[in-house]
């Protein structure tokens, strides 16, 4: 996977450093990139937009999953 | 030590049985020698995303919120669910290394893990993002430009042999992808499912049919096992078993007529309009006929007349009376009560689902069919789940003797003939072996997916408080030294929490 890198201030690196050792990550990267994707999938767009939803619906209807 | 998980969905020892003894499953067959087997029972309700889950969280749906493909919400309409509506953390959470997971019902959108997923069913398509990291999507196009998720088995109505050949296709490109990146990525922990079984066995109950298809899966298993058994504990498991189907029994009809449920009546046209079989399929297709514009016409027509057109449909949640229903059934034999606090018209407290859990059950428990019984167990909401989402699921989940499945749309009968040829049964199947899996000594008591779930995070070293799954001893080998995993599940707790 490609990287890119971007700069925190010092004081926000220690402390996610503690972190780092008290949940068992390896690394910081690793650390960050955890949290973030987690928080950032709450803010992004809904899960199915109206289309896709249609079409997921429809296969369970066919499968008869979904009445 | 690494982890092997193929899961074959709805794969059952009703057909496994006779080809393991007759030497046609070779890959299957190594386990019986080399290794332990035996049914794995499933958890209820026996549907895709309840049972993957509860194996891969270690509980209930009653703590990972997932109990069926939608969540029923206060309106009584269906909400898709995905990965995102999971409240447990998944094996692959608690792991220290590297996962990979390939087509797993329910991942999608996929979540950030340590490792590569392809996402399973429910996800829309490969034009969505069904990977992560995001790029692996283009690796897999580029290998594999026709991969599909799923089938869309509506193209292939009145065509069997289209539907075969497409679905052996589709299972072709699964199995190059699973050999590919077992090689190619690096991982730890490898959880691969293919469900084109379940698929198949919904419409064909014909041995000879399907022994084909599981050759070509089991043509992948005898590959891992020979190149991996050595050096990495192996297990196939499904998430629940299969069984021929000659009725349905319809249970919301069934309901409807002891009372406990109400269809909307509709106004003096609507009856009328129904005994004529008109309805607002029958209409749209004659209008479409003819040479006029039908959105325009609609636009014109009064309110009054299109609300008067009966539903085409015989859908629980377009027919229902919500005001003058106290119990109704939704898929699989989950049986909802019309709560106060769960739905929006819901008039029952607890005491009156109380009395009704007892007298429904005792209803059910004396339906025969031609003298034979109809109902194998009902077990209540506290029996089936505890934590704190118990709450959202059913009241009570029937199950059906075998021959039996269930249907929410209502129909004149109470029992119908089907199109189905079988439907989804409580005893799966689980086969293991590698370094720590002891040879023949699966356990003679009952052990079910959340177990299994326990006991793969045993065997990497990692106790979980808190699960369902009890960890299985009897068929490791070696005594496993684990470390309590409550850290990260404490971050995830918080992350989980937290408003944005």
């Amino acid at each position: 996977m490609e990287k890119e890198n971007i700069s925190i201030s010092s004081e926000l690196l220690v402390r996610i450093k503690e972190q780092v050792t008290k949940n068992r990550f390896d690394t910081v990267e690793d650390y960050v990139e955890y949290v973030l994707n987690k928080v950032l999938a709450k803010v992004e767009d809904q899960v199915y937009d109206e289309e896709d939803e249609k079409k997921v619906k429809d296969r369970l209807r066919v499968l008869g999953y979904l009445d | 030590m690494k982890t092997i998980v193929i899961g074959v969905d709805g794969a059952t020892f009703n057909l496994l049985d006779g080809w393991l003894e007759s030497g046609e499953l070779p890959g299957l067959a190594s386990f019986t020698k080399n290794g332990s087997y035996g049914v794995l029972n499933s958890v209820a309700p026996y549907v895709t995303p309840s049972t993957w889950t509860a194996f891969s969280t270690a509980k209930t749906a009653g703590k990972n919120n997932l109990f069926d493909f939608y969540r029923l919400n206060e309106n009584y309409q269906y909400q898709l669910n995905s990965s995102r509506h999971k409240k447990s953390k998944e094996i692959w959470d608690y792991l220290p290394g590297k996962s990979l997971l390939l087509n797993v019902p329910m991942t999608y959108p996929p979540k950030s893990i340590n490792g590569s997923m392809v996402t399973g069913m429910l996800t829309p398509g490969t034009s969505a993002k069904f990977t992560y990291p995001v790029k692996l999507k283009e690796e897999i196009l580029k290998f594999l430009p026709e991969y599909k998720i799923e089938m869309n088995n509506d193209m292939y109505k009145g065509q069997e042999e289209k539907f075969f050949a497409e679905l052996y296709r589709m299972t072709s490109d699964r199995v190059k992808l699973f050999s590919n990146f077992l090689h190619k990525k690096e991982w730890d922990f490898f959880y691969g499912v293919f469900t084109g079984t379940d698929r198949m066995q919904h419409f064909i109950w014909d041995k000879d049919v399907l022994l084909d298809y599981y050759k070509l899966i089991d043509s992948f298993i005898l590959k891992v096992v020979e190149e991996y058994a050595e050096s990495t504990n192996i297990f196939v498991v499904s998430d629940h078993g299969f069984a021929k189907v000659n009725k349905v029994f319809a249970v919301n009809s069934w309901l409807q007529k002891r009372g406990y449920l109400q269809q909307k009546e509709g106004s003096l046209l609507t009856r009328f309009l129904s005994t004529l079989n008109i309805n607002r399929n029958s209409v749209i297709k004659t209008l479409q006929k003819l040479p006029i514009d039908i959105t325009s016409l609609a636009v014109k027509l009064p309110t009054k007349l299109k609300m008067a057109l009966p539903q085409s449909d015989k859908s629980l949640l377009l027919n229902t009376d919500w005001n003058n229903t106290k119990a109704f059934m939704t898929s699989f034999g989950q049986i909802y009560f019309n709560r106060t606090g769960r739905f929006s018209k819901g008039f029952l407290s607890k005491d009156e689902c109380v009395k009704l859990s007892k007298e429904i059950s005792h209803c059910l428990r004396k339906i025969t069919y031609n003298g034979k019984k109809v109902i194998k167990s009902i077990k209540s909401n506290d029996e089936l789940f505890n934590g704190q989402y118990s709450d959202q699921g059913p009241d009570m989940i029937i199950e059906m003797e075998n021959g039996f499945s269930t249907q929410s749309k209502f129909s004149e009968d109470v029992f119908l003939t089907t199109d189905l040829k079988a439907d989804h049964a409580s005893e799966g199947i689980l086969f293991c072996q590698g370094p720590d899996i002891k040879l023949n000594s699966y356990p003679n008591y009952s052990l079910n997916l959340m177990d299994l779930g326990a006991t793969i995070l045993h065997i990497n070293g990692i106790s979980v408080p808190g699960l369902d799954g009890k960890v299985c001893l009897d068929f490791l080998k070696n005594d496993i030294s684990t470390k309590v995993s409550t850290e990260k599940e404490k971050l995830d707790s918080i992350l989980d929490t937290i408003e944005i």
